[in-house]
């Protein structure tokens, strides 16, 4: 049923965006404030494709066709190609819809900007690498994609590089990034290597038929979950997306909502039935996305800067989200994704805000915006109450149903780590909010500010109202939702997961968690302020320990970043130094081509021969190591010894 | 003979090229040596073309006109054009400036020698014709820098190559003859072998200046002509690299070769990478970074013989570092010698700066250009005959690869300096680096259909 006007339809998704792009990169100089319309002409028209394509799979089979990009006669070949199930025809709808609401906003958030064409460039080439990245069926397009898309992020978080910490921030995204990039093209190519195929649907029937197996098949899953820990931030390459926050901050809620740490759990999602065929990989998923969960939860508890708090929630939720996976629970974990992607864009939208009003991002310098900025405030409520999970609001019916799957699946410990997470992330978000919009005003900024303008306010009521009821398509009453997004049949009979049941005593014990972690913030924050400063104070060694995030940076800068340096600086310096005279002598004094003569005369020839001849002994050891190690290595010897001597007579 | 010498067309037009130059500078005419070289380079190039698909032997077995050969010549001609174009702003109204164009044609015929070597000599006769021309061009400054440079070259280049003759007569006296073809007989004659085999990676090592035999690129690229440094850590390196090729060919795996290759590749490539994330000095970055794309391009020899995907891989990933490397180079020349005079690059002219990101990411190998399909063509084949372990190693070594580059890309971005010139051939060179270097990425498919 795949028509060529179907296909086009599917083509465009990606194509606007990225035609957009070309336009805006080649002519933006001249369009200038104009680029917002183009832009946000192109997202609309592929948002709307994306429609058409949700209604093509819901009426009928996945989308599925694909050319040769390079064809290697026997060898194999490379295809480029699109394959949409409910998964993908979701996710393209979200992207393309959070994208859209961050250009509208952008149009006032980012006016006045030097290269305000370019930005609108760069977050269109992002949209369409992402949806680029949905609609691979094959992990050398995925992989494609996602390097796009990594690549975009360096230049949106490096957008303001005249700011030095700005240009640190994007390197290290894209550097830390890249380690787990690294990872995932080892597992593709190990994955090529022994099933001749680089397709998701093809590597899982060469793993059940068992052309790839045992620990080089589990090596290689979790290798391909290293790629979607780096993507998506989980514990321990989560280190560049706090940082990540020196973008613009419409980028953060396009980064943190829809695309790029989207990007990781998809994967894990897309290449499910893959991963279920690795118990082990799967335990790794579950137990790194709690541990993650939890951890970013207390790195959130006392940062003073708002987009930092909403940053390590995310790394927090995006957790939740591989624990679902993890234990099996497919559909529950995609659910939260996509209901994440609306609060998530809606608080950092809301924070954007804030930061458009009193041009400053501290927590501490706001305190009584409730009555200067109500939509904002009362929006961001909403998210608030959304990301605590309280019924029944969207964020509610997706975490739930992840809590009570460990729960039934018997994983008490993440259960355990879950709700307290439940409790954390409702404490550490009502505690923003109570900061900045309770009490009295702090600062003459804070006194000053005014709600920002209906460009800006629109997007977030939309959001606000789909925080609300997003949720409604995946109610234990009716739900479509795991109905039209879930797992293969063979992906469920290898679980042997039971279909997951509402637990009532479940979601009631997880709300009262969320409204305690409230009610303490509440406490805390928005009655007895001085009582929250005690705390901290009485506790300063642990404060600073979450508030640096447990010294991670500090662990990475001081082995990693130091480590390699030091590596290079030394083999600079043994580059210089090896080779003694010749190298120090001329051209730095006034010596010329006969002095220099002269030394070669005097012994800096004889450090060349001399190293040369060492190579000769490396390499010939190398080479001999199979047969003959010895009677080469000792050849080699004489030979030196011999030029040595030699050359000092 | 005829015959032997219709299929040597390309050659002698590089020979008639260099001589042709080399009269026009005698008869200090210089502004004709250039057109002359370029255009005779050009009809060189185009000659290669109907001999595309042959796969026979020339005199005796000693020349071969294969795939490896015949690529080696559509690569490397081309970019020797495009380093001549290069160094026309940076030598011109010198006063031997014709002489650096002729040396730039002979340098080359030098590497296509070695590229299609099918004996011994030829091996020797490739080093040496691509050395001397080599030592010549970087000293051409005249300067201190260039003389130090020049002098360390050719001390270096006169012990590997003794090493290498002399090891070769090993070979020679176990086999009783200098063709590559017969070096299977070697199986019998281990320690001769080895012994051989050590002597040539030593010599072609200097060539394509892999660990531990790069000690003069560094001094060398630093003190030539950008331009020089370009096409010496192109022209000369693939060459040497082919040539390896080549020999691993016939070389029976019991004489260790592929372990061999394999870890002077680990090597390279970490030494190099290492080596380039403290450099200040561009040039001495590129110098370096150099050294570790030549590690890249021995996964691909690895595999000879064992994958399909060697060759062409070998062929696809030449002729996208030629591109994206004279192109980095290109726009060193424009901006200057060091990191800080690539601060505000990216301001002060949008569209260098921009290429030069896509060159600097194309050395990384991120898609969807041409370092791209050639890294993953050259891991693959390396899988594919069953080097897991080395692909791993170079994909490693392509996150630090990323730390490195990032050092140009992120200066470039600061504050702004005043505009650099840009001159109408650097410019010429740089747009089409860029063109291939995007074509090859996107269409890789039209170059590998046409490697068999």
């Amino acid at each position: 049923m795949d028509t060529v006007g179907q296909q086009l339809i599917i083509a465009a998704i990606p194509g606007l965006p990225a035609l957009v792009f070309f336009v805006l990169a080649l002519f933006g100089r001249y369009i200038k404030e104009g680029a917002q319309y183009v832009a946000i002409l192109g997202v609309t028209i592929s948002l709307v494709f994306s429609g058409f394509a949700l209604y093509f799979v819901a009426t009928g089979e996945p989308i599925d066709f694909a050319v040769n990009w390079i064809d290697l006669g026997g060898g194999g070949a490379f295809p480029m190609g699109v394959y949409i199930d409910g998964l993908a025809a979701v996710m393209l709808v979200v992207v393309c819809f959070v994208s859209l609401m961050v250009q509208l906003y952008s149009g006032a958030f980012m006016e006045g900007d030097k290269r305000f064409a370019w930005y609108y460039a760069v977050i269109n080439l992002f949209t369409a690498s992402m949806l680029g990245l949905v609609l691979a069926p094959n992990f050398i397009e995925l992989y494609f994609f996602w390097e796009l898309v990594g690549l975009c992020s360096y230049l949106l978080i490096g957008h303001w590089f005249e700011k030095p910490s700005a240009r640190d921030a994007a390197q290290k995204a894209f550097i830390v990034t890249r380690v787990g990039d690294a990872a995932l093209f080892i597992a593709i190519i190990i994955f090529w290597a022994k099933t001749g195929t680089t397709s998701f649907q093809g590597i899982s029937e060469a793993a059940q038929a068992g052309f790839i197996g045992g620990s080089l098949f589990t090596a290689a899953v979790v290798l391909v979950f290293v790629g979607a820990i780096g993507k998506s931030a989980q514990f321990p390459l989560h280190v560049w997306l706090p940082d990540a926050m020196e973008g613009p901050t419409p980028v953060s809620a396009l980064i943190h909502a829809a695309t790029m740490v989207a990007a990781g759990v998809y994967l894990v999602a897309r290449t499910y039935d893959i991963f279920v065929q690795s118990e082990t990989a799967m335990l790794t998923v579950a137990y790194i996305g709690g541990f993650t969960a939890l951890m970013a939860a207390t790195m959130a508890l006392v940062k003073k800067d708002i987009k930092r708090v909403v940053a390590y929630s995310t790394v927090s939720q995006l957790g939740y989200m591989m624990l679902g996976l993890g234990v099996g629970a497919y559909s529950a974990g995609m659910f939260h994704l996509y209901n994440h992607a609306f609060f998530k864009a809606l608080l950092f939208l809301c924070a954007g805000s804030i930061i458009y009003a009193m041009n400053s991002y501290n927590l501490v310098e706001m305190g009584g915006l409730r009555r200067r900025m109500p939509i904002t405030f009362w929006t961001m409520v909403v998210a608030g109450i959304s990301l605590a999970g309280i019924f029944p609001f969207s964020g509610f019916w997706s975490k739930d149903a992840i809590v009570a799957s460990t729960f039934e699946e018997h994983y008490y410990v993440l259960f355990g780590m879950a709700l307290l997470t439940v409790f954390l992330t409702a404490f550490y978000i009502f505690r923003a909010i109570f900061m900045a919009f309770m009490g009295e005003a702090r600062t003459q900024g804070a006194r000053e500010a005014v709600e920002s303008p209906g460009i800006m306010t629109g997007p977030m009521l939309i959001l606000a109202v789909l925080s609300v009821v997003s949720g409604l398509v995946g109610t234990p009453v009716a739900d479509y939702f795991a109905d039209f997004v879930r797992p293969s049949e063979f992906a469920v009979e290898t679980l042997g997961v039971e279909p997951h049941e509402f637990s009532i005593p479940l979601a009631v014990v997880s709300v009262a968690v969320a409204i305690l972690g409230i009610g303490l913030a509440y406490a805390l924050y928005a009655r007895q302020p001085e009582r929250a400063a005690a705390l901290a104070r009485r506790f300063s060694g642990l404060h600073t320990f979450l508030d640096k995030g447990w010294y991670f940076d500090a662990l990475y800068g001081a082995t990693f970043v130091r480590g390699a340096r030091a590596l290079g600086r030394l083999v600079r310096e043994f580059d210089r130094t090896a080779l003694g005279g010749l190298v120090g002598g001329v051209g730095r004094g006034a010596l010329g081509t006969g002095g220099f003569l002269q030394r070669l005369q005097t012994g800096g020839a004889q450090n060349y021969a001399l190293f040369i001849l060492l190579s000769v002994l490396i390499i010939g050891v190398i080479v001999g190591a199979q047969y003959a190690f010895l009677v080469v290595a000792i050849i080699a010897l004489i030979t030196i010894a011999a030029f040595a001597v030699g050359s000092r007579l | 003979m005829a015959r032997d010498l219709a299929l040597l067309a390309p050659e002698i037009a590089v020979v008639l090229t260099a001589v042709g130059a080399l009269l026009f500078e005698m008869l200090r005419l210089p502004k004709v040596a250039l057109p002359f070289t370029i255009v005779g380079l050009l009809v060189a190039t185009g000659l290669t073309v109907p001999l595309l698909g042959t796969e026979t032997t020339a005199f005796s077995g000693t020349f071969r006109i294969d795939a490896l050969g015949e690529w080696a010549k559509l690569v490397l001609l081309p970019a020797t054009i495009l380093s001549v174009v290069l160094a026309y702003p940076e030598v011109k109204n010198t006063e031997r400036e014709g002489t650096v164009y002729v040396l730039f044609s002979l340098t080359a015929l030098g590497a296509l020698v070695l590229a299609g070597a099918g004996d011994v000599m030829f091996l020797v006769l490739g080093v040496l014709l691509s050395s001397i021309g080599s030592f010549a061009l970087v000293a051409y400054p005249a300067d201190d820098r260039a003389t130090e440079g020049a002098m360390k070259f050719f001390v270096f280049g006169s012990v590997t190559l003794a090493v290498m003759v002399f090891g070769l007569t090993y070979w020679f006296g176990a086999t009783g003859s200098t063709l590559l073809s017969d070096l299977g007989r070697l199986g019998a004659v281990p320690l001769a072998a080895a012994f051989g085999l050590v002597a040539v990676l030593v010599g072609l090592g200097y060539k394509a200046s892999l660990v531990p035999f790069h000690f003069w690129a560094p001094d060398a690229y630093e003190g030539a002509p950008v331009s020089v440094a370009a096409f010496l850590s192109i022209v000369p390196k693939v060459g040497a690299v082919f040539a390896i090729a080549q020999l691993s060919r016939d070389l029976p795996a019991e004489t260790g070769w592929p372990l061999a290759v394999a870890a002077l590749a680990v090597l390279s490539m970490t030494y190099g990478n290492l080596a380039a994330l403290v450099q200040e000095n561009v040039v001495r970055l590129l110098a370096y970074s150099s050294i570790a794309q030549s590690g890249y391009f021995l996964l691909g020899v690895v595999a000879l013989g064992e994958s399909g995907l060697a060759v062409r891989s070998l062929v696809v990933f030449a002729a996208a570092y030629a591109a994206m490397n004279l192109g980095a180079f290109a726009i060193v020349l424009l901006a200057g010698r060091t990191l800080r005079d690539f601060a505000g690059l990216g301001r002060s002219r949008p569209a260098a700066g921009a290429a030069m990101v896509v060159f600097l990411i194309s050395l990384v190998g991120i898609p969807p250009l041409g370092g791209f399909v050639g890294k993953l063509l050259l891991f693959g084949a390396a899988i594919d005959a069953g080097f897991i372990w080395l692909a791993v190693v170079g994909i490693l070594n392509s996150v630090v690869s990323l730390a490195v580059y990032l050092r140009i890309v992120v200066p470039m971005y600061g504050q702004a300096k005043e505009k650099p010139d840009s001159p109408v051939p650097v410019a010429a060179v740089w747009v089409t680096a860029l063109t291939f270097t995007l074509g090859i990425g996107l269409a890789a498919q039209v170059l590998l259909g046409q490697v068999t």
